[in-house]
This record gives C-alpha cells, sequence and structure tokens, in this order.
C-alpha cells in the first residue's frame, strides 16, 4: 500500500474510516515508520489545537445571554405571520390552504369525471382532481381582499359558511416497504437512492364534510356587495371531500407525499359551474386575481393552489405548479389519479423537477 | 386538510407551551455555540431565530432523534452562508462590532484566549469555522454537509487548518518570548 495523506491519518486517528480502511491504514502503520511518526504528528497538532480552542469553546465561556424573551416572542409572531400563509412555504401550508379552500364552498377544490355518478351513491356526483392549476398572488392581493373581506358583516369564520365537519381522525403509521403494494394505488419511488436513506409512513386523512347555511352565507355575499348569490337548493346539502390516506417518502434530503388526487362528492342537481361563478365574481378579488380566477374554466377537474411566487411546469407531459419562497420550494402535480406533492428539506436544495422525472 | 379550526385552537394551547419548553431547554447552548461561531451578538440572535423558526415548521420534528444536534447543524449551516457573504466585511471586523459580546472577565485567561484568537484570525475564514465546528463536536459528517464536501476532504482541510494554527499560534508566542527574553 502507499503512503496515506495526512488528512486521511486524521481520520483514521478520530477513528472515522470504514473498518477495512483502518485495518490497511493499522498494518501500514506498522511497517512504515516515516508514516507511524506522521500519525504521531496528527495527534499531537489535534491534542494542541483542541487544548487552546477550549478557551473559546462555547461551554468554556460565560457570557451574556442576549434577550431570549424578545427571540421568544419574535418567533411567535413569526410563527403566526406563518399562519396566515404569507411567508414560509410548506406541506403543513399547502394542507392548510386547501382547508381554507374547502371554506370557501369548495371553489378551489373540485374533482373530476363531471357527472359520472357511482353506483353506491345515485344521489351524488363524485369529482376527482385531474389538475392542478395555481393563482398567483402579491402581499398587496391578499392585503386588499382582506380588507374587502373585512367590510362584510361580521367577521369571516367558519360558521358564517354553514356546518363543517371531520369524520375520521388524522393518524401516522410507519411503513414497511412490503406495504406498498396495498395501498390502492401505485406507489412511485425517486430512483437511485439507497432503500436504507428512505423512510415510509401513511398519513390518514379525515374526510371533511362541509354544509351550507346558504342563507348565511348569501347574506354575507349581499354585505360583500355581491349580486350573485349562492342558489337556495344548496341549503342543507351536504359537500364531502375526500383526501384518502397520503403515503409520506421521506428521503435524506426531500420529503415525497402521494395518495389519491382528492376527491369533491356533491349533492346530485347541484352545479359546480354555478357556484364557481358566484364565487369568482365576489367583488373581494383584485383584478388581476380575478382574471386568473376566470381563466380557470374547468373547476371540477382542477385544484387551485394559491401562491405568491408560483409557476407552471411540465413534468413527464403533465401540469404541475412549482411554489417557491425563502429559498424552500415545493413541486405538486397530478398524474394518472394520484396527487404528488414534493418538498426540499430545511437546508438542502435538491433540483426537485430533476427527482419529479426520476420516479419510477 | 385535517382538523376544523376548533379543533386546531384546542390543541395549540399544549402546542405553544410545549414549543416555549423547547425554546428555553435550548436556547442558551444554541446561543452560545452561535455566538461562539460568528462573534456578533446581533447576529448570533438572528440565527437562533432562523432556526427555532425552522424547527417549529418542520412537519414532523418528533422524528428527529436528536434535537440539539439538529439545531446544531442547521445553525452551522446558516452561520457559514452568513460568514460567506461577509467574509470580505469579516476580515476588518474581527472582534470590533458593537455588538462583539464581552466573553470573560478573567484577565490571565483573557489573555491566552486573545492569543488564541489572533492565531485563529489568521487563517482563511473558512478554516476558522471549520476549527470551531470541530471544537464544538459537530461530527465529521455533519462538517461535510455544512462545508459541502466529502469526509474525506474534511479530514485534509481539517488537518492543514490545525497545522496553520499550532504555527500562527507559535509564531506569537516565539515573538513574546523573544521581546521578554
Amino acid at each position: 500500500m502507499k503512503c496515506p495523506d495526512k488528512g486521511q491519518l486524521l481520520l483514521f486517528v478520530e477513528k472515522e474510516l470504514l473498518p477495512e480502511e483502518n485495518k490497511r491504514i493499522i498494518s501500514h502503520l506498522a511497517v512504515c515508520p516515516l508514516c507511524s511518526r506522521a500519525a504521531e504528528e496528527v495527534q499531537n497538532h489535534l491534542a494542541f489545537t483542541t487544548a487552546k480552542m477550549s478557551l473559546l469553546t462555547p461551554q468554556g465561556s460565560s457570557l451574556e445571554l442576549g434577550e431570549q424573551e424578545k427571540v421568544w416572542s419574535k418567533i411567535n409572531q413569526q410563527i403566526k405571520a406563518d399562519k396566515t400563509g404569507r411567508r414560509r412555504l410548506s406541506i403543513m401550508r399547502i394542507k392548510k390552504m386547501a382547508a381554507a379552500a374547502a371554506v370557501v364552498m369548495a371553489l378551489f377544490m373540485v374533482g373530476s369525471i363531471p357527472g359520472v355518478q357511482t353506483a353506491a351513491a345515485n344521489f351524488l356526483q363524485v369529482f376527482r382532481v385531474q389538475k392542478v392549476d395555481t393563482v398567483i398572488f402579491t402581499p398587496g392581493d391578499m392585503a386588499s381582499i382582506e380588507q374587502a373581506l373585512n367590510q362584510g358583516n361580521g367577521s369571516l369564520n367558519l360558521d358564517s359558511f354553514g356546518k363543517i365537519e371531520t369524520l375520521g381522525k388524522d393518524e401516522r403509521i410507519s411503513l414497511q416497504k412490503s406495504d406498498l403494494a396495498n395501498l390502492g394505488f401505485t406507489v412511485k419511488i425517486p430512483a437511485g437512492l439507497p432503500e436504507s436513506e428512505i423512510n415510509y409512513s401513511l398519513e390518514k386523512i379525515p374526510v371533511v364534510q362541509i354544509t351550507p347555511d346558504v342563507k348565511k352565507f348569501n347574506s354575507f355575499l349581499q354585505s360583500l356587495g355581491s349580486t350573485n348569490m349562492l342558489p337556495e337548493t344548496l341549503d342543507g346539502r351536504t359537500f364531502s371531500i375526500k383526501m384518502g390516506d397520503t403515503l409520506e417518502i421521506d428521503c435524506q434530503d426531500f420529503l415525497l407525499y402521494q395518495g389519491k388526487a382528492p376527491q369533491l362528492e356533491v349533492p346530485a342537481g347541484v352545479e359546480v359551474k354555478e357556484v364557481a361563478r358566484t364565487l369568482v365574481s365576489l367583488p373581494i378579488w383584485p383584478d388581476n386575481i380575478q382574471r386568473q380566477l376566470e381563466a380557470i374554466n374547468d373547476w371540477e377537474h382542477t385544484l387551485v393552489i394559491p401562491g405568491e411566487n408560483s409557476q407552471k411546469v411540465s413534468i413527464n407531459d403533465r401540469d404541475g405548479i412549482l411554489l417557491s419562497e425563502n429559498g424552500n420550494q415545493v413541486l405538486i402535480w397530478q398524474d394518472n389519479g394520484v396527487l404528488y406533492v414534493l418538498q426540499n428539506k430545511t437546508g438542502h436544495n435538491s433540483d426537485l423537477m430533476v427527482i419529479a422525472k426520476s420516479l419510477r | 386538510m385535517h382538523l376544523p379550526k376548533e379543533v386546531i385552537e384546542l390543541r395549540q394551547g399544549d402546542k405553544q407551551r410545549d414549543a416555549e419548553n423547547f425554546f428555553n431547554a435550548e436556547y442558551t447552548a444554541l446561543y452560545r455555540y452561535a455566538v461562539y461561531l460568528v462573534k456578533d451578538a446581533d447576529t448570533a440572535q438572528d440565527l437562533c431565530q432562523e432556526v427555532f423558526l425552522r424547527w417549529f415548521n418542520l412537519p414532523s420534528p418528533q422524528d428527529i432523534d436528536l434535537p440539539r444536534a439538529w439545531l446544531k447543524k442547521v445553525l452551522s449551516n446558516l452561520a457559514f452562508n452568513h460568514l460567506r457573504h461577509q467574509k470580505i466585511r469579516f476580515r476588518w471586523e474581527t472582534d470590533t462590532g458593537d455588538s462583539a459580546v464581552p466573553i470573560s472577565v478573567d484577565m490571565k485567561k483573557d489573555l491566552t484566549r486573545l492569543e488564541v484568537e489572533d492565531a485563529l484570525s489568521s487563517l482563511a475564514w473558512k478554516e476558522q469555522v471549520l476549527l470551531k465546528m470541530k471544537m464544538a463536536g459537530l461530527s465529521y459528517a455533519e462538517m461535510a454537509e455544512v462545508m459541502k464536501v466529502s469526509v474525506g476532504s474534511v479530514g485534509t482541510m481539517l488537518l492543514r487548518a490545525m497545522q496553520k494554527f499550532k504555527t500562527a499560534y507559535e509564531g506569537k508566542e516565539a515573538g513574546r518570548n523573544e521581546m521578554s527574553g
């Protein structure tokens, strides 16, 4: 064996080498006095630096603790700001956006296959998301929507719309790779990653049911200055949004979620388009938002994800949305009835498009 | 998607308390580490704030085995990036900024500490950060991640930094001995 370089000797001294490399060095040192001395020298350097620098180490110093409470209150404010959905982007936020969308009468979340009725529920129309789309807004837009909403009577809350309930618990279960075959959809996994670095878990997402109180809601619309109203026939009818179970694939640098595309169940006789038209025409939307909403002509098919920095992208010929904020990126797309959400972990910058295209 | 607002609000009371307890338990150590790396109290505070925010924004922090190591690693990353952007100013501002932190009151220790700081400041900024991370107990894998190099390169860089440090420190010592003798 040729002589190892000194950097490697440091790793050896620090016990950072793999067992076989370690053995090789030990047997080399036994026969090479030069390296043997070099290893000693490396050890001396390490000991010297450690001793001297211990004077600087964080534990070895007493210092003023700089306003811990102030930092905590800043963090708290920031977390609250995050909850309003303005700054940071995370999978949780996307889920919250989806929930908020549900509250706005399923406007932002409507299924596909118009008119397909399941045999089991002849009185229901079942729609499944087939497309993702985005509405791009600026912080100014948000402020102006908020202002417009505040001009309405009373505050905007869940009660303004009627009854919103969830069925089932949200829970998370760890999975083995062998469980993936039984999820009811074909699981896709990023190519070229060592098995040991991947963790699987299943998140059960409750069904959300919305039963609008049309009178209340219409009077709210009226107070906003809207001339279009929801049809009286919606009153007391129940809409459900089913997300199904979502598989979380936790890789070293990123998270990949996948599950059957969300599904909306609408009572027979309800015209999704009509409901959407009413909501799109609300006077609360700034012009550029309204134009974007009007451009979505296919509410039955489309999952709309609002974002400040979103762009439409194409993944293996499927439309997707790439959201980015503060250096965090989230990629969302739909393929063959499965909705995918791909997100970098904090501090990582993998190219999400490349990973998405590598799914097998 | 998840739960209705009422349920989320109920849970938030508990979550809020948990979050605050976690912050209080971890802040001191993290702040000290931040000051040690960047030598500036304001920057250290900002870095800590950002690290905790990222922690509280994790989709599932319960999956992280060693929260303290995670905090330290993310802080190292942020500090490294911060210093990279600051490196030109950094050279001029070593230890002189308004918010530089007074570290101790023990005079004799202070003198030696100043010598150590002095020797350290003659190294490239990357070498300084690397040595500090090493001495603060980061693993080779963690240092490699922060520096975006392989573990092997960390070995080489670290050794070179230690050699330079020793030479610089002993040079100063030699200078002092000559003056006194």
